[in-house]
């Protein structure tokens, strides 16, 4: 049975990836408000991409996962891109 | 059938099967067992290939004389888009998979069930009711867009049951998901001891090669119709030309399922096709390893060539070329597939049975369907042949020529094993020629009326192109009759055929290590595999009699 | 761990049955980044297309609303972790305050999601009324189209995930959530997915041209 340290470890470790992801999300929102700042949009996403790292790293915990897994995770991924790269590649280039 | 051990993975004699363990109707429709949601499948696939199959009898009806005397303009749109969407979802992407691939994955693999039973059987009752879903669709007046659903048709103009069918295709694709899914983790999982990848059965590997295109391609597909059920229920404008939506934007989401689609219509095939092959003819797969790479090519290529569909819809030329180049790619590992089965013919002991009839029958039309399918693929000639009846044959010769050919031969060779009973051989025999002729004599013929220009999907034409339709048509009457054939037979050998032994064809593969009908847990003990598959002969030597060793016995 | 975990057909072995189900979920979320990337696809293309139009669009957006529910989220996943750590830990109560709580999170979200709806239908933002306030702007009906029906299908997805919440909840008030721990690890994934989800989503309705 585990003992009240764990406990807190439990809560801390949860707590700790949840701030990260607010301080994140703190940062993504004023750079969109601060007017004049370029590239907002890719700021956001990029910043949106840091924080589903952290939710799957932290959260997921996909990075103690089996070879399996990640390659699970990352198929969609590749999948997904095989979709917007050939149909940009038609939409860009008519 | 030598080696001893087999019997310990038989069932004892009174033991009872998978067929008679619980025979009230709730332990058929809650069951979990993988063989009996087959069965399940099996039922409801063959009640919607005879209503997919009675709108073909209407189109062909029609199709008989020049006029449209039979049908209306708008109700033969609604019978050629139920037939398309009965066929594609209904019939053929559940048809080996949900059946032979549900039956059979386990036992092959050696394992008691799939990975996730509960999920199978779920699977099931989304594709049921899905399949009302589509149903009410078509009692209440049907859908007249072609099973294509293209935008802004659907979405705006159309006054059809758009709504309702789109969203039964939706449920249907989370069915497909289901299964995709647990074959999958089933192959990963659960192959039992000694079941190394590179010894897995052809029709194993075709399952996982499926399922990963039935996993990543139907997602896609359930937004395009939850997209279309948006725009038809909400009236959101998301394909409305007059608020910037792009009807081609539709069909690049559209079509990046749908040809993945046909590869999970023909890859299952191809499994069966090389189970019957080997054992039919005594041989070792000529070329496994490239039979695994092929298959495993073709799901991921697949992925990469749906702008062939949309060569003249206002595709950019150079994303055009782009889809060409990789469309005749992808036909070099079917190739690759068609030699090997040659290859393992040549030599062999063959053993012209109905599974091998079909499985022969496969070969042939189904290098014509691919062959055919070139000519497709260069946009010169698609511009010219696009929307003609070229386009209809090529694909019925690989759908029907091919994945129905290869579907009989399966539901044959394994019938033994599912049932417990043999069957006529001489009328499968005759069945199985019958159905070739009566197919070539359909599908031919509009070859030859694509590339005089005949277009589809039209219910009346020019008189010149009578005597092709009608030749079609005639064939459509024999092959209809050749369907009705393997009831009558089949049929017959569920109440009075002749009891089957463990291993009636003499086969290598795990399945056949079992009893025939398998118990309920599929093995008495977890079977160990010591030997590759096909083990039909030595490896120096060509097929002599009885030389086989099971895939349980060490080589 | 002192007792067993609960073992389904046909697995035999506790460590078999997690990595399939572990295996057989992230497989399911593999097919629901396909599944939400054919919607990104389009939101991207029809950005593009008419970028200020789009902006001007989202800047409808309720802000406040649409940062609470991020904020609610994102505290859910957390409250989630613990309690599937708590479970497979065996520290049930632990487990059943956070799951509460994570189920608290989840139907505030809908709660607000509904304030939102009910302010935005006010504001006549749904593109076929005929009181549209932006008819005629491309960008503009494009992105309130792409709004209604993204945060319906997600909201749908949020919902499912909350009854899988509350399902743990159940098996905690019957006392088998420590043996039934894997079903609390694929739950939080699956409602990770869902967080991740709506974090995309957030800049992507919100953060648009302010």
């Amino acid at each position: 049975m585990m003992g009240a340290s764990e406990h807190r470890d439990i809560v801390l470790g949860a707590l700790r990836i949840w701030g990260a992801l607010l301080a994140l999300g703190a940062a993504s929102l004023a750079y969109a408000l601060i007017p004049g700042l370029p590239w907002k949009p890719m700021a956001a996403l990029a910043i949106v991409l840091v924080q589903a790292a952290l939710v799957l790293g932290g959260f997921m915990r996909l990075r103690q996962a089996s070879v399996l897994v990640r390659m699970t995770a990352l198929v969609g991924i590749v999948w997904l891109s095989f979709l917007f790269l050939m149909a940009f590649g038609d939409l860009w280039t008519r | 059938m030598k080696a001893d051990d087999t019997g310990l993975l038989a069932r004892e004699p009174g033991e009872t099967s998978y067929l008679t363990a619980g025979t009230t109707l709730r332990s058929w429709l809650l069951s979990t067992d993988h063989k009996r949601i087959a069965i399940l499948y099996a039922v409801s696939i063959t009640v919607f290939f005879f209503i997919g199959g009675a709108a073909a009898t209407m189109i062909r009806l029609e199709l008989f004389t020049p006029a449209g005397d039979l049908t209306t303009a708008d109700e033969y749109n609604r019978l050629f888009t139920l037939h398309g969407v009965i066929m594609v979802w209904f019939f053929l992407i559940p048809s080996i998979p949900a059946t032979l691939g549900n039956f059979l994955l386990p036992l092959m693999v050696g394992a008691k069930d799939v990975a996730f039973p509960r999920l199978n059987l779920m699977s099931w009752y989304l594709y049921v009711t899905a399949g009302l879903f589509t149903l009410a669709a078509l009692l209440l007046g049907g859908v007249d867009t072609g099973w294509t659903f293209y935008t802004p048709l659907s979405t705006l103009y159309s006054n059809s049951y758009v709504l309702l069918a789109a969203f039964g295709i939706f449920v249907v694709g989370f069915s497909s998901i289901a299964t995709g899914i647990n074959f999958i983790a089933t192959i990963h999982l659960l192959r039992t001891k000694g079941m190394t990848w590179m010894r897995l059965p052809l029709f194993a590997w075709a399952m996982y090669a499926t399922s990963l295109v039935m996993a990543l391609a139907t997602p896609v597909l359930a937004m395009a119709m939850l997209l279309i059920c948006a725009e038809r229920l909400l009236g959101l404008p998301i394909f409305d030309p007059r608020v910037g939506g792009d009807p081609v934007l539709f069909q690049h989401i559209f079509w990046f399922y749908s040809h993945p689609a046909v590869y999970i219509m023909i890859l299952p095939a191809m499994g069966v096709v090389s189970e019957i092959i080997a054992c039919e003819a005594r041989r070792r797969v000529f070329g496994y390893q490239f039979m695994v790479y092929a298959m495993l090519v073709i799901a991921v290529i697949g992925f990469l060539v749906w702008g062939h569909h949309m060569f003249v819809a206002g595709q950019s030329p150079f994303a055009s070329m782009i889809f060409s180049f990789l469309s005749f790619v992808i036909a070099v590992p079917s190739a690759i597939k068609v030699f090997n089965w040659t290859g393992t013919l040549y030599r062999g002991r063959i053993r012209f049975s109905a599974p091998m009839l079909y499985a022969l029958g496969f070969v042939g039309l189904f290098t014509m369907g691919g062959l055919t399918g070139l000519f497709l693929a260069s946009i010169p000639v698609d511009v010219h042949l696009s929307d003609t009846y070229f386009v209809v044959a090529h694909f019925h010769y690989i759908m029907v020529g091919g994945a129905v050919s290869a579907f009989f031969g399966g539901l044959h060779f394994w019938w033994p094993k599912i049932t417990g009973r043999l069957y006529n051989e001489n009328f499968a025999r005759s069945a199985a020629i019958w159905l070739f002729f009566g197919f070539n004599f359909t599908f031919f013929p509009q070859f030859v009326l694509g590339y005089l220009g005949m277009p589809r999907r039209y219910h009346e034409y020019p008189p010149e192109f009578q005597v092709w339709n009608v030749m079609s048509s005639t064939g459509a009457v024999v092959l209809a009759v050749g369907y009705l054939m393997p009831l009558f037979y089949l049929g017959y050998s569920l109440l009075h055929g002749e009891r089957a032994g463990d291993n009636p064809r003499d086969a290598t593969g795990l399945e056949w290590a079992t009893s025939s009908p398998p118990p309920q847990h599929n093995f008495h003990a977890p079977p160990v595999v010591r030997s590759e598959p096909y083990a039909y002969h030595d490896w120096d030597e060509a097929p002599g009699d009885a030389d086989e060793t099971p895939q349980t016995d060490a080589p | 761990m002192s007792s067993a975990p609960i073992l389904v057909e046909p697995f035999e072995e506790p460590e078999r049955q997690r990595e399939a189900m572990v295996f057989g979920l992230w497989l399911f979320l593999a097919t629901e980044i396909l599944f939400f990337g054919g919607f990104f696809f389009l939101y991207a293309v029809a950005r593009m297309q008419d970028p200020s139009g789009f902006a001007m669009g989202a800047a409808r957006a309720n802000l406040l609303l649409g940062t609470v529910n991020t904020l609610l989220l994102m505290t859910s996943s957390a409250t989630l972790t613990v309690a599937e750590r708590a479970a497979r830990s065996e520290w049930v109560r632990g487990a059943r305050w956070a799951l509460l709580g994570t189920l608290a999170l989840g139907i505030a979200f809908l709660i607000v999601k509904g304030f939102e709806y009910r302010e935005d239908l006010s504001e006549h933002l749904f593109p076929t009324m005929p009181a549209f306030p932006l008819r005629g702007i491309v960008g503009a009906t494009r992105f309130w189209s792409f709004y209604w029906f993204v945060t319906i299908v997600h909201a749908i997805h949020l919902t499912i995930g909350l009854g899988c919440v509350a399902r743990l909840s159940w098996l905690v008030s019957r006392g088998t959530i420590a043996r039934r721990w894997m079903v609390a690890e694929v739950t939080t994934l699956y409602w990770h997915f869902v967080d991740i989800v709506w974090l995309l989503l957030w800049p992507l309705l919100y953060l648009v041209g302010r």
